[in-house]
């Protein structure tokens, strides 16, 4: 407990949301669309270059010591974001069961990850197995747990699980935020759709993702909010049973395809 | 199957969710200058009045900050005396919706006093904690797969996202929604 409360870490996260918050949301125009920038991506930038694991001189600043106890504070925090997050579904309850259908579908949506990526991996980049762990899902934690105990995170496929996990730990959220931004400005999808895909079942993700698609459409906060929510939520209940009963087995035998294909 | 969360230690965590909506109320407050409707104010502005009156701010989203920390905690409670295992964030996020559906008889409450909370406050200390929490491991991981595995990563998020979207768009569409 003492070392949770180290107040040396808090203090910091303190000072860095009030500078993050203080530079805010910003809009920057492209061409042909819009991208938006979060407070949440700059805290983590900051946050990322006083951390003496990174930039060693940050060791100045802050002791690793007392760094340890951050991980346990990232599960606590997102849990207010979960809980306001899900009030949003509460008044919307309705539309959000009228809508069910595309809902539900729109989970097998997360298997696409593999149908484009697998591809990239096996013919541009020549990866083995590896391709398997990185491409069947977003790699967050369930499915580092199902990769680990169905193949071991040494075996070829837990190295695959484990890089994808941690280009989305490094770049996810901003990279959500910008895809969502400017697919939303392109105007070729309806904002409940745009929503939906949000809900990946990783929190930050969806946060960032949803944050991008308010400051886009700051009129449409309700329902961006309670649909990004809602199948965020789906995604955490089915997520799991979704990548082990389809979307390994899936990429098995798609791994076999193109692999054959390439050798031949 | 085992229920893993009966190790959650509930005063401990009630301390620390504490801590975090403490740092939830200031990012809120700030964020009520730099929020999504007021994206175009210039930085001076949003340097001046956004930490100014902190304290005056902080209170009056308080009320919804305070609804948002029982939430959390009560969602810790059931994750940790239910016979079988669901993510803490699963119940969280349960209990969260059924205050705030229509069969609740707190509904409208639960939904004004939240609605003085922006959910994007509540990330920023989410990321910077992340930030911090980034170790010899990820680094080690990220140098050894180097450029080819973002290129992957990234086809991954799209594919993900992409996928979602195109079949959410086609069956709103086909079911007359949108």
């Amino acid at each position: 407990m003492k070392n949770l409360l180290n107040p040396k870490l808090h203090i910091l996260v303190i000072l860095i949301v009030i500078i993050s918050d203080t530079i805010g949301i910003n809009k920057i125009s492209l061409g042909v669309g819009a991208m938006i920038l979060l407070p949440l991506f700059y805290a983590f930038i900051i946050a990322v270059l006083l951390n003496p694991n990174v930039i060693k001189a940050s060791e100045k600043i802050v002791d690793k010591v007392s760094l340890k106890s951050a991980i346990s504070l990232v599960t606590i925090s997102i849990m207010p974001f979960i809980a306001k997050f899900s009030i949003g579904i509460g008044p919307k309850i309705n539309e959000i069961i009228n809508a069910g259908p595309a809902l539900v579908l729109q989970e097998v949506g997360n298997l696409a990850t593999m149908l484009i990526a697998m591809p990239i991996a096996i013919v541009v980049f020549k990866m083995g197995r590896e391709s398997i762990g990185a491409t069947h899902s977003i790699a967050r934690e369930p499915n580092i747990a199902l990769i680990s105990d169905k193949y071991g995170l040494n075996s070829p496929e837990g190295v695959g699980v484990m890089g994808v996990y941690v280009v989305g730990t490094l770049f996810g959220t901003l990279f959500f935020s910008l895809m969502a931004s400017f697919l939303a400005s392109l105007d070729l999808f309806s904002i409940k759709a745009l929503a939906m895909g949000c809900g990946v079942g990783s929190g930050s993700m969806t946060a960032a993702c949803s944050g991008a698609l308010v400051a886009m459409k700051p009129e449409m906060e309700e329902t961006i909010t309670a649909f990004a929510a809602a199948s965020n939520v789906m995604t955490y209940a089915t997520g799991l049973y979704m990548s082990l009963f389809i979307a390994l087995p899936v990429s098995e035998w798609l791994y076999k395809v193109l692999s054959k294909k390439e050798k031949a | 199957m085992n229920n893993q969360n009966k190790s959650i230690n509930l005063g401990q965590n009630a301390i620390l969710l504490l801590l975090v909506c403490f740092i939830g109320l200031i990012a809120n407050h700030i964020y009520g200058f730099t929020g999504a409707n007021k994206a175009s104010m210039s930085f001076l502005t949003r340097l001046v009045e956004g930490p100014s009156g902190l304290i005056g701010g902080m209170i009056e989203a308080s009320y919804g900050m305070a609804i948002i920390y029982l939430i959390s905690l009560g969602g810790l409670v059931i994750a940790k005396y239910m016979p079988f295992y669901l993510p803490s964030i699963a119940w969280i996020s349960a209990l969260a919706i059924l205050v705030a559906s229509p069969i609740s008889p707190v509904a409208d409450v639960v939904v004004a006093a939240t609605a003085k909370v922006h959910f994007l406050a509540l990330t920023t200390s989410v990321l910077a904690y992340a930030g911090f929490a980034i170790g010899k491991m990820e680094i080690e991981t990220f140098k050894k797969s180097g450029l080819k595995i973002v290129i992957i990563g990234l086809f991954v998020f799209i594919g993900t996202y992409l996928g979602s979207v195109i079949i959410a768009e086609a069956i709103l569409k086909s079911t007359g929604q949108i």
